[in-house]
């Protein structure tokens, strides 16, 4: 499922900021509307963008200037959409994060690591490589 | 994000509206916190209105459930929708917090 170099992603490309978060949203949901997903696949499309993107935005530079995020999205011929995003900060990788404990009583409950795991229990697919000393996170919603 | 109360014979009623996320959870973990803070035992959190939900939304509805539960009181949730209801189920919300499909059920029940 992992798109080859060639495949046609289109991107925005911003400051990672939080105020930033609606207009990477918007711009890839744009696209998806487009393609005509259907309405729950695009509620966890813009779920998966906010948990992804603010998590780059938390942790991944640190010092008071924020790095750039790119974030693409591209339509396969399999009925597959992909959703890219490259980051320069610390290496991480989501699709191998420990899962959180989600059978514990409410009083042990901690909320940490909830927002990756959505992140792989929502989508079909997540893929991580590092490269070029960027992280290339893919993550795929099947039609 | 809208979150109004009812008081019924049984208890508080909580209903939310809108979307749950980053920039919402935290007005509305304040405005259940303050609604809350009347001593009610019984609250029920309706979701019909909500139609988006991420971790912020789950972060905030933890410590309304965590306060409630410190009160001694009795936290449930009714009418959660699509989208909700899935993440409800994949963070193990829905085994500890009590679901209900109707407001109706949740009233009688608590």
């Amino acid at each position: 499922m992992r798109p080859s170099e060639q495949d046609e992603f289109s991107w925005i490309k911003l400051p990672g900021t939080a105020e930033n978060l609606s207009s990477f949203q918007k711009y890839i949901l744009d696209l998806v509307k487009q393609h005509e997903a259907p309405p729950d696949i695009t509620l966890k499309i813009e779920m998966v963008l906010e948990e992804v993107l603010l998590n780059i935005i938390n942790y991944a530079y640190s010092g008071d200037r924020p790095g750039i995020i790119k974030a693409g999205c591209l339509f396969s011929d399999e009925g597959v959409i992909v959703v890219r995003i490259i980051d320069q900060g610390v290496p991480f990788d989501p699709s191998s994060s420990p899962d959180p404990d989600t059978t514990l009583p409410l009083e042990d409950r901690d909320i940490g690591g909830l927002g990756i795991f959505l992140v792989r229990r929502m989508s079909d697919q997540v893929d991580y490589q590092r490269k070029d000393g960027q992280n290339i996170l893919d993550i795929g919603f099947r039609l | 994000m809208d979150v109004t109360s009812i008081q019924n014979e049984k208890g508080l009623i909580i209903n939310a509206a809108g979307r749950l996320d980053t920039t919402t959870a935290s007005d509305f973990e304040s405005r259940c916190l303050e609604m809350i803070s009347s001593g009610d035992q019984n609250i029920v959190i309706d979701l019909q209105g909500i139609e988006y939900i991420s971790s912020a939304g789950l972060r905030s509805i933890l410590s309304v459930g965590k306060k409630v539960r410190a009160d001694g009181g009795n936290l449930v949730f009714c009418n959660l929708k699509g989208m909700v209801r899935e993440v409800f189920e994949i963070s193990g919300f829905s085994s500890i917090f009590t679901i209900h499909d109707t407001r109706e059920q949740a009233l009688e029940a608590i």
